[in-house]
């Protein structure tokens, strides 16, 4: 019954053409909050700098001149730097990139310039009320894939672009290898790596119990059934190769 | 059903069958979205059990700090914990599969304060691992020395997390209460805010502290309900990082996955007897990806040399202003110097603007109806060359002299290209280079009588008889075909 169910997840998965399925791992309210407010700095820093050179060329180019380009450069950087640099190679804006974020479409490809002005501009609305942003994180909150109202109407989504590696703790190396017995999907023979690689983080009981769910594969409980899984692992890990 | 214990006197049992949210080895910040998600799951519950959790508190810190509204709000913040533990009761079990009922939860209700009062609300107050450490002590229910030795244990992964959530927690709470307390200023109803303006007009800027009790109070719900939501989220966080470090301590996926996978072969008992047969010695699908990524490299290397991938670079030269008159003062080194700067950063503003029409100049080129509208006639249909050039000038009478001389093939296929020929660019249906011969028979159809769809009809299905089946018509039939040509032709006179 709750097999049933879809189960609680944050990697979305997208059928492309052909049936290839990938997983979009979407990223979540809190990291995104850290980008923008690294975003801001980066802006008003850009901002001052342009400011004083600007207020130089002012004797030059004569003072209305000069602050109507500084209220030109903050219209641009208020509106279109986001735009500008999600539209990039990266698809993230410096704060993004610095994070390990990017924004997608939500099928996984790069976003457009269409998309790219359209969930920018509704940064607006999603600023509300004033600037506090309560629309936007309540979106984000309440949306499957936490999308912000710019994103529901671009439909995009903000996705972790750098893999963190996965520590892995191996157990020491089994004696002998076994051939598997029975045939496994790849999920499964996954997992068998996954038991290998991970056994190092688990105590001596623990792995014992995780092998025992595994007792009809190894024919053997206990110590017996782990060891057993590891040359089974084993063997799908180096020698398969060879047969 | 198993058990995971560390101390043999109290044991936890989870029941990982009928988890509701994917068990999987998470990066820190996944599985803080997860606990976010699990949280949105059951938004309204979760909010009205946190608010009957803090009951107690609304009651007797209520009576206690009556008149002196800041206190309160501090009091409520202090003991927001036990809000807290009645939304992790909720969510801990709704991810084995278990909805609890109301009456259990709001039995909850008095321990959710009073049990482990003196540790929950001074020890580990103000510890960034509380939503953490609140899981091992509410769930697993430990103690004492083993109470540390799991929380230690537990704490190993997911630092950064919880201390950036630590340190915006608070933040984000007075941030979301401004926010708050601005969305319900905008709902007061117009022509109602008179208590409102008169509060703030007999708020005396000589007595800064000497708030009227209706902006204080106002303030304090508004940082009430903002707690309220941040703390709930929060708990949603730090229990996904309690159970990904669980997942990766314990191997629960593992387990899960053996689970599952002793399910399925039990299930398969009788094929696998014939499975056993088949695979032992063969190899088994997956795994041999890693062969491809040279290969693949290279091919990436390849399709980046190309021109179309060449990074194109737009260089503006500045042309230098030559004043008329040499500088001769320190002002007028001054004067060059800032007008260099003006002029830079305007030619720096063209030069990002004309970088923009360039990036983006594919966006610029007009696609859409017009070009569809005059697209040129296709040339070539299902591999056949259908341009007139290429057909002779009488077709049926061509196809006829063919098929005489015995080249069937030849002159049937002559008959057909040339229909489609015709098709296209006498009665100018609109056929695509990929279509097939259904999709043929199908335009035509539905371009109407100018492109002889019953002719067609005939033609195809002879066509497709030879052309597929290898199945030769009679002569008769070719001979009618040819006759019953339907379109136009030049014959020599």
């Amino acid at each position: 019954m709750a097999e049933a169910l879809p189960r609680l997840d944050t990697l979305q998965t997208v059928e492309l053409a052909d049936g290839v399925e990938i997983r979009l791992r979407i990223a979540g309210p809190i990291l995104r909050i850290a980008a923008y407010v690294v975003d801001l700095a980066i802006r008003i820093a850009a901002l001052i700098l342009i400011g004083v050179a600007l207020s130089l060329a002012g004797v030059a180019i004569g003072e209305n001149v000069a602050e109507g380009l500084v209220l030109l450069s903050y219209f641009l950087m208020d509106w279109f730097y986001p735009v500008v640099f999600e539209l990039g190679k990266r698809g993230a804006t410096p704060g993004k990139r610095l994070l390990g974020l990017r924004v997608v479409q939500s099928n996984g490809s790069p976003i457009t310039l269409g998309q790219s002005i359209l969930r920018n501009f509704i940064r607006f609305i999603d600023g509300m009320p004033l600037f506090f942003y309560a629309f936007g994180l309540s979106s984000c909150l309440a949306t499957k894939r936490f999308q912000r109202l710019g994103d529901l109407a671009a439909d995009t989504v903000v996705v972790y672009d750098r893999l963190a590696p996965m520590p892995v703790l191996p157990a020491p190396p089994p004696m002998a290898a076994a051939p598997l017995t029975m045939a496994l999907t790849p999920d499964e023979t996954r997992s068998l790596v996954w038991f290998r690689d991970r056994a190092g983080l688990w105590s001596e009981a623990r792995r014992a119990e995780i092998a025992d769910q595994a007792a009809h594969l190894t024919g053997a409980t206990g110590q017996a059934g782990v060891t057993r899984l590891m040359a089974i692992a084993h063997w799908v890990q180096e020698k398969r190769k060879n047969h | 059903m198993r058990s995971i214990s560390s101390s043999p006197e109290k044991e936890v049992r989870v029941r990982l069958d009928g988890v509701t949210a994917e068990i999987r080895p998470r990066s820190d910040w996944e599985s803080v979205d997860l606990g976010l998600a699990m949280i949105r799951r059951d938004f309204w519950r979760s909010l009205a059990l946190w608010w009957l959790g803090m009951m107690p508190y609304l009651l007797i810190g209520g009576w206690l700090t009556s008149g002196l509204p800041l206190l309160f709000l501090f009091g409520f913040w202090w003991m927001k914990p036990a809000g807290s533990r009645m939304v992790l009761h909720q969510i801990s079990r709704r991810l084995f599969g278990e909805i609890p009922r109301w009456s259990t939860l709001l039995r909850e209700i008095p321990r959710a304060t009073w049990r482990r009062f003196f540790h929950r609300f001074f020890i580990t107050r103000l510890s960034p691992w509380l939503p953490v450490t609140l899981a091992v002590c509410s769930l697993e229910g430990l103690r004492g020395k083993p109470y540390k030795k799991r929380v230690s244990e537990i704490s190993r992964r997911g630092h950064g997390a919880m201390m950036a959530i630590y340190l915006l927690a608070d933040f984000a709470a007075f941030w979301l209460g401004m926010a708050v307390f601005l969305i319900a200023a905008m709902f007061i109803p117009e022509g109602q805010e008179g208590p409102w303006t008169d509060a703030v007009a007999s708020w005396d800027p000589e007595e800064i502290w000497n708030i009227p009790p209706l902006i204080t109070w106002s303030f304090t719900a508004s940082m009430m309900i903002a707690i309220s939501l941040v703390d709930l989220f929060v708990t949603g966080a730090g229990f996904g990082i309690y159970v990904n470090n669980r997942t990766w301590l314990e191997g629960w996926d593992v387990e899960l996955a053996f689970r599952r996978m002793t399910q399925r072969l039990t299930k398969a008992l009788g094929l696998l007897i014939l499975l056993l047969v088949g695979f032992f010695s063969s190899p088994l699908e997956g795994q041999e990806v890693e062969n491809n990524p040279p290969e693949a490299a290279d091919v990436v290397k390849e399709v980046k040399e190309h021109p179309d991938f060449k990074i194109h670079k737009v260089k503006q030269k500045v042309p230098e202003t030559s004043g008329n008159s040499m500088p001769t003062g320190l002002l007028s080194v001054m004067q060059v110097f800032s007008s260099i700067i003006g002029w830079a950063s305007l030619a720096l503003v063209i030069a990002f603007v004309a970088w923009l029409i360039w990036r983006f100049r594919h966006v610029l080129v007009f696609r859409g109806e017009v070009q569809s509208l005059s697209k040129p006639a296709a040339r070539v249909v299902m591999g056949m060359d259908i341009t007139p050039e290429s057909l002779p000038d009488d077709i049926p009478g061509t196809a006829w002299k063919w098929w005489t001389e015995g080249r069937h093939q030849e002159a049937m296929s002559l008959l057909y290209r040339g229909a489609i020929s015709r098709a296209v660019n006498v009665a100018s249906v609109e056929i695509e280079p990929s279509d097939t011969e259904g999709d043929c028979l199908r335009r035509v159809k539905e371009a109407g009588a100018t492109a002889q769809p019953a002719y067609f009809q005939g033609l195809t299905n002879t066509w497709i008889a030879l052309a597929y089946g290898g199945r030769q018509p009679q002569s008769d039939e070719v001979r009618s075909l040819c006759q019953s040509w339907p379109f136009q032709e030049r014959r020599p006179a």
